[in-house]
């Protein structure tokens, strides 16, 4: 796998299709959870054992970047109404590498969990958002 | 956007009633009227995102104000400091979103002849614009 630069994993919200990429975006991150299940007892010699198998696993995306459109902030406020667009699919996208016609991607539904936005008066709009996941989270690898 | 600063400045009265239509990049013609103004760009680019151009760009301009006395290069940066701080608008077809002035000195010209030294005032200015 080659290096690449940050701008080529493209992060995708929403229920469209095609789905759209987030605007605005500088910074991406993604952060793969799995609490374990601690099943350290009497016999563990005082060396604490984790169950192979997780407790809980959770994905969590974020995203920040220049403020170029409303979609995200629409989206929070929509998520108290009867047609919540909280909860939506997502995709974090990578670069295709050499001979692949397909990228390799982490797919699945994503809670708007927060949306924050700053502006400073000596410099440009920007934005925050983090998505928790929901549910099964699919990695699909590139092909 | 360095030539619409300069529109900027020379629509403005106050302006041109004290160096005329003398506003220069780069620099000021050697043994010109005085007083004039140089406009410099020192650094700048546009926002980037993942985007490419986010339409929005950012540049430091230097203002230097030249007078034969202190007196009148602290006038013309009065009248630069009248046009272009806090300004918000069109001129010469560049949309401004803010300019700010971030810095202001003195400074004074060296030489061997000391009745041909110029007095300047160089302001810095914190320039947001569509592009």
């Amino acid at each position: 796998m080659a290096a690449n630069v940050g701008r080529t994993i493209t992060v995708y919200w929403g229920g469209d299709s095609p789905q759209i990429a987030v605007a605005g975006i500088r910074e991406k991150g993604i952060t793969l959870s799995g609490e374990a299940v601690d099943i350290t007892n009497d016999d563990s010699n005082g060396w604490r054992e984790l169950l192979d198998a997780p407790q809980m696993n959770t994905v969590e995306l974020s995203v920040s970047g220049v403020l170029l459109d409303d979609t995200l902030r629409a989206d929070w406020f929509a998520g108290a109404s009867a047609t919540s667009r909280r909860l939506q699919a997502a995709t974090f996208e990578y670069p295709l590498e050499t001979g692949q016609s397909t990228p390799a991607k982490i797919t699945g539904d994503f809670y708007l969990q927060e949306f924050a936005e700053t502006g400073n008066h000596d410099g440009e709009i920007t934005f925050e958002a983090t998505f928790a996941s929901s549910g099964v989270i699919t990695y699909t690898a590139g092909s | 956007m360095e030539a619409a600063i300069r529109t900027r400045l020379l629509a403005t009265a106050g302006v041109t009633a004290l160096v005329s239509q003398r506003v220069y990049g780069g620099s000021r013609p050697q043994g010109g009227a005085l007083p004039d103004i140089v406009i410099h760009r020192v650094s700048g680019a546009p926002v980037y995102t993942d985007d490419g151009n986010s339409g929005l760009s950012s540049a430091r301009i230097q203002v230097d104000c030249y007078g034969a006395t202190y007196a009148a290069a602290k006038g013309v940066a009065g009248a630069v400091f009248n046009s272009l701080s806090d300004f918000v608008g069109t001129s010469g077809g560049v949309t401004f979103q803010n300019i700010l002035l971030e810095a202001e000195r003195d400074f004074r010209e060296g030489g061997s002849n000391a009745s041909e030294y110029l007095f300047s005032t160089q302001m810095d200015f914190e320039v947001w614009f569509e592009r």
